[in-house]
């Protein structure tokens, strides 16, 4: 498959679908389990969520088969800094844990948030770094301020909740909230900035 | 690595967007040529040569 011009509308339609999907599975997995008896539908009820996993797994390697060579390079580079981001941090959390350091709640998705922070961190990092060399320093930090948005308001809410008394979210309406944001920023590049492609 | 695709392309009269067009790569990708930041690869770099009439070094040099 070579460079197709039309790829990333196409994989920010497949995102919209699967988050779809994802936020149908996450609301009515409880009632499937409920309504079904059989043990083997109850197995398989549990890794619904990772039917989305695969599907967007696969959307982004026919996104990757649809980039030129340079695009591909920057898909490369983030996924190998964001890996290598995340084995970092994955080393820090238990020191920083022991030391108490890092006030988390005991049933935090740590694996989750990390890997997501790595890759979104790394795409950024690089999103704007040749945006910049490309548009100047406004125009790269116009380009970001989506997912910049994603990163930074559920750290303000976990800074402002050690603070404040705010409500913890759960991880359910934690993922609703970031499915919602990644349909909102998937509408904006597809209606929005497709020149940006 | 240096080039002149930028003074072979204006000499044309192809905005950024035509070159990609014409070489089925994005317009990032001949900026960041253009820019010095990324290399193409031997067969961009003689996709390019080949579209201006030229030999490969006439447009890179180290």
């Amino acid at each position: 498959m070579g460079y197709s011009k039309t790829a990333q509308k196409r994989y920010f339609l497949e995102v919209i679908a699967v988050v779809a999907l994802f936020v149908g599975i996450i609301l009515s997995r409880a009632q499937l389990a409920q309504w079904t008896g059989s043990p083997a539908l109850l197995f398989a009820i549990k890794f619904l969520p990772l039917l989305a996993m695969v599907l967007i797994a696969g959307s982004v390697w026919r996104l990757y088969r649809a980039r030129d060579e340079f695009q591909r390079q920057t898909m490369l580079k983030t996924g190998a800094a964001a890996m290598l981001l995340s084995l970092v941090l994955f080393m820090l959390l238990p020191t920083l844990r022991m030391l108490g350091a890092l006030p988390l709640p005991p049933n935090f998705p740590g694996a989750l948030v990390i890997l997501s922070v790595s890759i979104v961190v790394c795409g950024l990092a690089f999103s704007f770094v040749d945006k910049r060399a490309e548009a100047g320093t406004r125009r790269a930090l116009i380009h970001i301020a989506p997912w910049l948005l994603v990163l930074l308001a559920p750290t303000v809410w976990w800074i402002l909740s050690l603070i404040l008394p705010l409500p913890h979210l759960t991880l359910r309406q934690g993922l609703i909230c970031l499915c919602v944001v990644i349909v909102a920023i998937s509408f904006y590049r597809i209606f929005v900035r497709p020149t940006e492609q | 690595m240096k080039n002149n695709v930028r003074e072979l392309r204006t000499e044309k009269g192809w905005s950024q967007a035509d070159l990609a067009d014409k070489l089925a790569v994005s317009r990032q990708t001949i900026n960041a040529i253009e820019t010095g930041r990324y290399d193409p690869s031997l067969p961009l770099a003689f996709a390019l040569a080949k579209l201006f009439k030229c030999r490969v070094e006439d447009i890179f040099s180290p």
